[in-house]
């Protein structure tokens, strides 16, 4: 990524909207930010902007608290900026674990409306969720539904099912051999 | 509250009638942990490679179903959760949907009497009665299965 020339931080609470081919975004002090060009969104709490500066694009990162979730539902934060699968992901990861709360029903968990908005992302989620299992190492979450939804295949033998430490392995293993990259 | 299961599911409990007894684990959920397993979900979905579900028990979410599971793993029947010497005995709860009574949870009785429950993809716990855990997620305890207590689970 190009340099980064500015850093805005505030708390905001209100969404970040497109008007009149600028970004806009008015903190809980009322003070209203203005950016020429959504780059993306980035890990935590924070979107990439370019600014016009005398005819010139400077990137900078726009650092909020509180945002997201509006960002998320404005259709102007859309899915093709960079970065964007991976931002809509992480999100409805949070929103799925906390949908499913304490049950103990597979199809319960997997019938939650996050979850199916993963497997609704279609084959670009594949690699992202192979990340995110990577990441979890020893205690990997029940993405196996959306694994096998999503790729048609069960890499997984009898005896290992329910296991999903040896699960994970399998999957992992799985997609390495066929040609995933993550 | 003790532990970071959502309270709303759960209202019974309190910091006075549970006891966190292992951290929060993906890896396997009540029914497998009344069973004696904590290595693997056990869930009876149609669908193979995703949980464990003994071999030859009818994959369906029913209690009968639920029950020859558990009998697998040497419980049967029995009246009630009343604590009797040598026996461990579990609950196995369930929710009434329409007119059929779905199975949510299983719990199984510690020595002391008191009842041990993993909640989920959260937390272990031990709670005095069968009951804290009742409410809109679980129902309630519907049906009783008990074996000779093992040295070991």
């Amino acid at each position: 990524m190009p340099s980064i020339s500015w850093v805005d931080q505030c708390r905001a609470e209100a969404p970040v909207v497109q008007l009149d081919h600028r970004w806009v975004v008015t903190d809980d002090q009322e003070q209203r930010y203005e950016y020429a060009e959504l780059v993306g969104p980035v890990q935590g709490h924070r979107l990439v902007f370019s600014r016009l500066v005398e005819q010139q694009h400077e990137l900078g990162v726009f650092v909020g608290t509180g945002f997201f979730a509006c960002a998320l539902a404005s259709p102007e934060v859309s899915l093709e900026h960079r970065g964007g699968d991976e931002f809509v992901f992480s999100r409805l990861v949070a929103e799925w674990r906390k949908e499913r709360g304490a049950t103990s029903s597979t199809s319960d968990i997997v019938l939650c409306y996050a979850y199916q908005a993963i497997i609704g992302m279609g084959q670009k989620a594949v690699p992202i969720i192979l990340a995110q299992l990577e990441s979890e190492g020893d205690n990997p979450d029940q993405w196996f539904w959306a694994l096998q939804a999503l790729t048609r295949a069960n890499p997984v033998v009898e005896e290992d099912e329910g296991n999903y430490r040896k699960m994970a392995r399998a999957w992992l293993n799985w997609a390495a051999r066929n040609g995933y990259a993550w | 509250m003790p532990g970071s299961w959502p309270p709303h599911e759960l209202p019974n409990l309190t910091e006075n009638n549970c006891v966190e007894t292992s951290p929060q684990h993906f890896g396997y959920n009540c029914i497998a942990w009344a069973a004696g397993d904590n290595t693997r979900w056990w869930w009876p979905i149609p669908v193979r490679g995703i949980n464990y579900w003994p071999k030859g028990v009818p994959r369906q979410e029913t209690l009968d179903a639920f029950a020859l599971a558990f009998a697998t793993r040497g419980f049967a029947e029995c009246a009630d959760g009343s604590l009797e010497a040598g026996i461990e005995k579990i609950a196995i709860f369930a929710k009434r949907i329409g007119i059929s009574l779905i199975p949510t949870h299983a719990a199984f009785q510690l020595e002391s009497g008191q009842w041990s429950s993993k909640l989920g993809t959260f937390e272990d716990i031990s709670h005095v009665t069968l009951d804290a855990v009742n409410g809109p997620l679980y129902g309630e305890a519907v049906r009783f299965m008990s074996r000779p207590r093992p040295a070991v689970r």
